[in-house]
């Protein structure tokens, strides 16, 4: 390990303050969830299924008032005055664009980078880009040396953009900027780190490096990239709440972050002698799932940074900054169980010598947000359990009773704890769309009516599939814990709509698990299929669900800002792209190539 | 996936030749393995109860 001489740097009293309200609140929350379960569960003497409820309701209750807590401290009216953006002073920081790539289409991808040299261009800023390719299968990488030759040609950027080919792509992606750092770091003082769909403007990419310039100690700068390009009813639905709900979440984190924000692992600007300093991450000891190369690298590496004293923040405030979605659930059940693996393997860094408590909080978190969904099943299946298992009610408990005592009613209860759980899920969404038409942040995206349409429609979606997501959690929990590795396989960029077929043999299982479930329980405890009918009757739709949402959707809904007025980069983009893709290069012609996992 | 490619008959060989100049510059930075896990990793509670005290290192 590197012995750097700084501290973690401390987080200041508000950010101390800000972080105990929001975690006091999400413990209260979670306590009168348990209070209420527990009030309603006792009235036929408590066992040992109402204790593991009690417990359930209050870890995943916790973790959902965690969330929207998030929202509401990033709603808060600031007290601080918003910070000048620096500007660039001479001698401007050595600059470089990283974009590493493994089995990518390089049509769509060098595109991009050709669009985004020239947005930097235009902004008088002197960066190299540098594409760093771990595609292994041949073919795919003679594509990306013809297209290179294209992308050189489009841009005249002999000299300014590279392309270099790894033999073998250990460590993945977090080894290949290893391997770039360890060839080439020393000519650069910050690295703008992208992924294969990232798009950034250059005003954006001038801003991270003025502001990495002002401040000596910032390691890493974070922007939060909204999603472009989306077509589908699923895709345009996360698009619209990567654009409306999430600067708000992030302004949140933003105030509980301190010094030690986050990483997302792309869209990110980076001080080259910090990251090489105190990034290099070994392989863990022991076989995958848990062992091997460290899958999540990004929490890591903003964890590893912080201890190493850099300081590390997210911006949302940041303009400019674009990557692409899922088009449909099945793409985003791959990918998260990509992440869930990751996350999940983070649990052997949580006693990690040296970290920041809060980057060890940040860990857990992540970890959380794939265990929740099997607490969330297992409080389903308990809950079930606890009433087959619940004693006959004795309506004369004493001889010679002339009238019958009933057990008291608790479907209030019941009823409160249930709206209080949506509502930690609604209410924030709701906050938003208050608070936007308030500032008239609705106006871009279609005004207060559309905007708030959008929203609904959203909450109605995300109810839906929520089932759907709960059920490809679990199952990648399970696999993981089961010791599964499921590796981490390429982005399967750009997939459109799904057959019924396809949506039947993606959903099949969960259709056959909700019509099981909903069976048994009406057999064995009647009284519970009413209030099971929202999470089975979505599992049942399951097929048709992952292929309806994967159908294209009209503009009327989710309109985003970026729709409206894209911004020129992503025009340029498009035009580049139309470009190449009508007219092929001369010695360029069109067909079909499957990826290739890595 | 729809690419736009080379059809086959394109040289290859130069193409990896002309390949070895598009490189970055040489200018080797070093990065020091960092150390993540304990040599001995225990049940350590009293950490993880500090991981409700923001600010603290553990």
């Amino acid at each position: 390990m590197s012995s750097s001489p700084r501290k973690v740097m401390a987080a200041d009293s508000r950010t101390k303050l800000l972080r105990t309200l929001a975690l006091s609140f999400a413990l209260l929350a979670a306590l009168t969830a348990s209070t209420l379960l527990a009030d309603a569960a006792i009235q036929d003497g408590v066992d040992v299924w109402d204790v593991v409820r009690g417990l359930l309701i209050f870890v995943t209750t916790a973790w959902l008032a965690w969330g929207a807590t998030l929202s509401f401290v990033g709603l808060a009216p600031s007290v601080r005055k918003p910070r000048p953006m620096p500007d660039l002073t001479s001698p401007a920081p050595r600059l470089v664009v990283l974009v590493p790539i493994c089995n990518e289409d390089p049509v769509t991808t060098f595109a991009r980078i050709a669009a985004m040299d020239h947005s930097i261009r235009t902004e008088s800023l002197m960066a190299d880009i540098a594409i760093l390719s771990d595609t292994r299968n041949e073919e795919a990488a003679l594509l990306e040396r013809q297209t290179y030759l294209r992308l050189i040609a489009e841009t005249q950027g002999k000299g300014r953009i590279f392309y270099r080919r790894r033999n073998d792509n250990r460590g993945r992606k977090a080894g290949n900027i290893e391997d770039f750092i360890r060839r080439s770091g020393a000519a650069y003082d910050l690295a703008l780190i992208l992924d294969a769909d990232s798009l950034m403007e250059g005003r954006a990419v001038r801003d991270m490096a003025a502001r990495m310039q002002a401040d000596p100690q910032l390691g890493l700068l974070q922007t939060l990239p909204k999603i472009i390009g989306a077509r589908s009813f699923f895709g345009r639905a996360m698009q619209f709440a990567a654009s409306f709900h999430s600067p708000v979440f992030t302004r949140g984190l933003e105030r509980l972050q301190g010094n030690t924000g986050p990483f997302w692992g792309h869209n990110a600007m980076v001080r080259l002698k910090a990251f090489a300093e105190s990034c290099a991450l070994p392989e863990l000891a022991g076989p995958p799932p848990f062992g091997g190369h460290i899958l999540s690298h990004d929490y890591v590496e903003a964890a590893l940074l912080a201890r190493a004293g850099w300081r590390v923040q997210v911006d949302h405030t940041i303009g400019g900054s674009y990557e692409e979605g899922p088009e449909n659930i099945l793409s985003y059940a791959k990918r998260d169980r990509r992440w869930c693996q990751g996350n999940l393997q983070h649990s052997r860094l949580l006693l990690a010598p040296g970290l920041a408590a809060w980057s060890r909080f940040v860990f857990l978190q992540g970890i959380f947000a794939y265990l929740v969904s099997v607490l969330w099943a297992a409080f389903l299946i308990t809950s079930v359990v606890a009433t087959i298992l619940a004693p006959v009610p004795n309506y004369f408990p004493e001889p010679h009773m002339l009238f019958p005592v009933f057990p008291d009613d608790r479907t209030k209860e019941i009823t409160a704890l249930i709206v209080g759980i949506m509502g930690l899920l609604i209410l924030p969404k709701f906050a938003i769309l208050y608070e936007a038409s308030g500032t008239r942040r609705t106006a871009r995206f279609g005004g207060s009516v559309r905007a708030g349409f959008s929203v609904v429609a959203e909450i109605l979606l995300s109810s839906l599939i929520a089932p759907l997501m709960l059920m490809y959690q679990t199952k990648a929990v399970m696999q993981v814990l089961s010791g599964r590795d499921g590796g981490w396989p390429a982005n399967q960029r750009g997939e459109g709509a799904l057959t019924l077929v396809d949506g039947f043999r993606a959903g099949l299982w969960i259709m056959l698990t909700g019509g099981a479930a909903l069976a048994i329980v009406a057999r064995v405890a009647p009284d519970l299929t009413l209030w099971l009918l929202p999470v089975c009757l979505p599992m049942l739709a399951a097929p048709f669900l992952i292929a309806w949402t994967s159908r294209p959707l009209t503009h009327k809904l989710f309109l985003v800002p970026e729709e409206r007025r894209p911004a020129p980069v992503i025009r340029n983009y498009r035009e580049i792209l139309g470009r190449w893709q009508s007219e092929p290069h001369p010695e360029t012609v069109t067909t079909e190539v499957t990826h290739v996992p890595a | 996936m729809t690419v736009t490619h080379t059809p086959h008959d394109t040289d290859t060989n130069a193409l990896l030749d002309a390949a070895q100049n598009w490189t970055p510059p040489e200018a080797p930075l070093d990065m020091p393995q960092q150390v993540l896990e304990r040599d001995h990793v225990r049940a350590e509670w009293p950490r993880l109860v500090r991981l409700i005290l923001p600010g603290k290192t553990v």
